[in-house]
């Protein structure tokens, strides 16, 4: 067992964010989650991951067997979870070098050479096709949407996570940078088959490219269905709002 | 380079022949770089800088009490860096001929109480100035920023930009105090300000990437005191020493 997610509570601003909301990863699982704008899939990722903002009120968040809870976001990471984020910010004045140094530096519990970590990142980029100077560039200014994308991918190959957790990572990339990406991470995924992926998303075009596993139906702060590909193409089709009522359908039969 | 040492009233100087200093006064006619090397210093500066020239002046200065006067002629440029540890420096623009411009990056780690004051004073038409200021105060001592900006009506066309920002981890008593006065409409002016933390998000998204606070926080601070592409090495790390003590003592209160 990877991950599991255990009767997650969440309230923001009085509002029921997560409510009951449990799943389980097994390494080298592929499991999407999809559900409409506003659900808390964004939510679900930062819990995870112990964004500040959202404090858990109830439920149990365990890697490999053991509660992960009282462990900061460093920590977490450190675990192997990588998040790349729906909105990935700027940081004025921090080189992506210097960010990425320090945390390679950080993963490795040395500090990392300068020629070691440059020969690593050129091939990244290279993989990503990104442009040379945003090593130079402070983390994600000037960047378009697709190149922050990106740039979220470039440290999931630095840092090897076990677990990957994407969030609209197809949101910003226009068609060829959507299938650079999903290379690249299709690539890693070949390359650590013990390697878990988590997607995240509204809409099913992302599993063109990467086939998942599972397919959850994410509403009402809960799973509401399970299913593999062909549920995503059909939600496709006929919109979320129908899914409660399959459901209701579904456990009347 | 040229250089000029202040220590206390003391002061020592190599200049070439681009620059004069007399009767207490410096007069720029060429364009030149100067460092400025101030320490425990009260002594006043006044810098004239004469047409069509471009200067760029950097100062390294510690525990600071000094007027430092600008005259700046039409066609000139002028680009401060300044980094202070400790400065209650008051320092006075004159843009007094047209399309006369100063940029001035002003950066201080702030350990006592301290109040720093700017003000530029557009004398002339499409007159330009860039007012960059940026404080890190590391303990409940007050660091106080005034900054002045004067538009009179014949001074058409130019442009005031003024950019405040305090960082206070604990609980402070800093304040920004901006003035505008501005008496003509086609001109065009902004200022920002900002006293606080730096906000959880990015925080949280340098965290994510495995990096503990502790670090998060150094790579903010330096990105937020030098990230300032045009400094020197040696200039930043000899500011970056200021912070470097200051966590030290932090982890044995
Ligand atoms: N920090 C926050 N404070 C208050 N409400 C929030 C916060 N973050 C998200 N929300 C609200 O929680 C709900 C779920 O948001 P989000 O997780 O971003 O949804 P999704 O990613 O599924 O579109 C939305 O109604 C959103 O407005
Ligand atoms: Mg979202």
């Amino acid at each position: 067992m990877l991950l599991e997610l255990k009767h997650l509570y969440i309230k923001l601003n009085d509002k029921k964010i997560l409510d009951d909301f449990s799943l389980t990863i097994q390494p080298g699982e592929v499991h999407v989650i999809m559900g409409p704008n506003g659900t808390g899939k964004s939510t679900l990722s930062k819990v995870i991951m112990n964004h500040p903002a959202y404090h858990l009120e109830q439920g149990d968040i365990v890697w490999n067997g053991k509660s992960i809870l009282s462990m900061s976001t460093d920590e977490r990471a450190k675990l192997g979870i990588f998040l790349a984020m729906q909105d990935p910010l700027t940081i004025e004045g921090v080189s992506n070098s210097e960010f990425l140094r320090t945390a390679l530096s950080e993963k490795e519990g040395k500090t990392v050479g300068i020629f070691e970590f440059l020969q690593e990142m050129n091939q990244a980029i290279q993989d990503l096709k990104m442009s040379d100077d945003m090593l130079h560039r402070s983390i994600n200014q000037g960047f378009s949407g697709g190149e922050r994308k990106k740039n979220e991918i470039l440290q999931m190959k630095l840092l090897k996570p076990q677990l990957i957790l994407l969030d609209e990572i197809d949101s910003g990339l226009d068609v060829d940078s959507l299938k650079i990406v999903c290379e690249n991470i299709n690539q890693y995924l070949n390359e650590n088959p013990q390697a878990s992926l988590l997607i995240i998303t509204h809409y099913p075009r992302i599993l063109d490219y990467i086939k998942p596993d599972y397919v959850h139906i994410m509403k009402d702060g809960k799973i509401q269905k399970t299913g593999d590909l062909s549920l995503a193409y059909e939600i496709e089709k006929t919109g979320y709002h129908g899914i409660n009522d399959v459901s209701e359908l579904a456990s009347h039969e | 380079m040229n250089k000029i040492t202040v220590e206390r009233k003391k002061w020592e100087s190599s200049l070439d022949s681009q620059v004069s200093y007399q009767d207490g006064q410096l007069v720029i006619e060429k364009s030149t770089t100067i460092l400025f090397d101030c320490n425990n210093s009260t002594q006043p500066l006044s810098i004239v800088v004469k047409p069509n020239v471009q200067v760029s002046l950097i100062f390294q200065s510690i525990d600071t009490k000094q007027n430092i006067t600008y005259e700046i002629s039409e066609n000139s440029q002028v680009e401060i860096q300044h980094l202070s540890v400790d400065g209650s420096d008051q320092v006075m623009i004159y843009l007094k001929g047209e399309q006369a411009k100063v940029s001035y990056y002003y950066s201080t780690i702030n350990r006592k109480e301290n109040t720093y004051s700017i003000t530029v004073e557009h004398q002339a038409m499409k007159t330009e100035s860039n007012i960059v200021n940026h404080g890190v105060n590391l303990n409940d001592n007050a660091l106080r920023f005034i900054v002045n900006g004067i538009i009179p009506k014949q001074s058409i066309h130019s442009v005031c930009n003024q950019d405040t920002k305090i960082i206070a981890r604990c609980a402070n008593t800093s304040f920004i105090e901006p003035n505008l006065l501005i008496d003509t409409n086609e001109m065009e002016a902004n200022h920002a300000a900002y006293i606080g933390r730096f906000p959880d998000s990015k925080v949280f998204y340098l965290m994510s990437r495995g990096i503990p606070l502790e670090k998060c926080y150094e790579l903010l601070l330096e990105g937020f005191l030098l990230g300032n592409e045009k400094l020197e090495q040696s200039q930043k790390k000899w500011f970056f020493q200021y912070l470097k003590e200051q966590k030290g003592g932090k982890q044995n209160e």
